[in-house]
C-alpha cells in the first residue's frame, strides 16, 4: 500500500499544448492560490515505467483535476484524437474507487454537457465548466476547494496577471518555448507560490479580499 | 455505466505548507530563485495598482479600459525585463573581458 497521499497535492490531467497556456497558467496560479501545489506528468520520463510512475504521482495526491475541454484529434497528420488524459482519468477513478478516503478526483470542461457526449459512461458526473476563460478556471477553483479566507477571484486575478507577464522571462531563462517543460513548470510553481504568499499578505493588511 | 464519484467541491481544512518548505521540492538554484521573486513583486506593484483602480468601474467599463491597461503593464513589464537581460548580458560581457585580460 503506497503512503498516505499529501493533502494539499493536486495532479493535473491537462493538455500540453499551445492553445490551453493560458488556462495551464490559471490552474497553477489559482490552485496555490488557495493553498494546494499542483503536480505534473512532465517531468516524468518516457520508457516502460512512466506508466508505473503516473500511477504513483496519482496515488501520491489527495486531489485531482483532468481537464477534458481538449480531447479532439490533434491538428498534426496522422489526425489522432488525444487519449492519455481519459487513460490517467481511469487509472484515477480506478485508484478513487478502491480508497475512496484517499483520492478525490474531479472533472473539468470548457461546454456543459459535451462530457455526456464524449465519455457517456460518465453520465451522471457534474463537470467542472471553465468556458475556456482564466476567470472561469478561478472562479471553478474556487467552487471545487473551498477554504476559509480564500482570496477572491479578482484578487487571484491579479495573482495571474503579475504571473502571467513574468513567463517571458522563465522562457528565455530556460531557453525554450515550451510551458510545460518539468524546468519550466518548477519556475512558474515559483512564481505562483510567490504571489499566493503576496495575496495572503494583502488580506492580512486588507487590501485584498 | 459507472456510479458518480465525484462530489461538487470539496472543504480544505489542511495547513496551508510555508513559503520556505513549500518551494524546497521545486529544486531552483537560490540565486535564480531572488531574481524570479524580484521580477514578480514589480509585476505585482503594477497590476495590484490596477486592481485598485478597478474597484470602482462597472464591468462594461473595465471591459473597454481594463483590457488596455492590462496590455499596457504587460509591455512596460516585457520592456523592463529586456531591459534586465540586457544588463545581465553587458555585465557577463565584461567580466569575460576582464577574465581574459587577466
Amino acid at each position: 500500500m503506497p503512503p498516505q497521499p499529501n493533502p494539499n497535492a493536486v495532479f493535473l490531467n491537462i493538455p500540453y499544448d499551445q492553445d490551453f497556456q493560458s488556462l495551464y497558467i490559471a490552474y497553477i496560479v489559482g490552485l496555490y492560490q488557495l493553498g494546494l501545489t499542483p503536480f505534473l506528468t512532465s517531468g516524468i520520463p518516457g520508457g516502460e515505467r512512466r506508466l508505473d510512475r503516473i500511477l504513483a504521482l496519482i496515488q501520491s495526491c489527495r486531489y485531482s483535476i483532468h481537464d477534458l475541454s481538449r480531447v479532439e484529434l490533434s491538428a498534426t497528420p496522422p489526425a489522432t484524437p488525444r487519449s492519455n488524459m481519459p487513460l490517467e482519468l481511469g487509472l484515477t477513478i480506478t485508484w478513487a474507487k478502491m480508497h475512496p478516503k484517499r483520492h478525490t478526483w474531479f472533472l473539468w470542461e470548457s461546454i456543459h454537457r459535451r462530457i455526456q457526449k464524449s465519455m457517456s459512461d460518465l453520465d451522471g458526473t457534474d463537470a467542472h465548466i471553465h468556458s475556456g476563460t482564466v476567470v472561469g478556471v478561478l472562479s471553478e477553483l474556487r467552487n471545487a476547494f473551498v477554504r476559509d479566507g480564500a482570496p477572491s477571484v479578482q484578487a487571484m486575478m491579479v495573482a495571474y496577471s503579475a504571473v502571467e507577464s513574468s513567463i517571458h522571462e522563465i522562457l528565455e531563462g530556460a531557453g525554450t518555448r515550451n510551458l510545460y517543460a518539468a524546468a519550466t513548470f518548477r519556475e512558474l510553481c515559483l512564481l505562483a507560490r510567490g504571489a499566493a504568499r503576496l495575496t495572503q499578505e494583502g488580506i492580512k493588511d486588507g487590501l485584498a479580499t | 455505466m459507472i456510479e458518480t464519484v465525484m462530489p461538487q467541491s470539496v472543504y480544505i481544512t489542511s495547513p496551508i505548507e510555508p513559503f520556505e518548505s513549500s518551494i524546497k521540492h521545486l529544486r531552483i538554484p537560490k540565486i535564480r530563485q531572488k531574481a524570479l521573486l524580484a521580477l514578480l513583486d514589480r509585476a505585482w506593484a503594477r497590476y495590484s495598482i490596477l486592481d485598485a483602480r478597478s474597484v470602482n468601474r462597472t464591468s462594461a467599463e473595465f471591459a473597454s479600459t481594463g483590457a488596455r491597461a492590462h496590455h499596457e503593464a504587460t509591455e512596460a513589464i516585457k520592456e523592463e525585463g529586456r531591459e534586465l537581460e540586457l544588463t545581465r548580458r553587458a555585465e557577463t560581457g565584461k567580466q569575460r573581458k576582464s577574465a581574459s585580460a587577466a
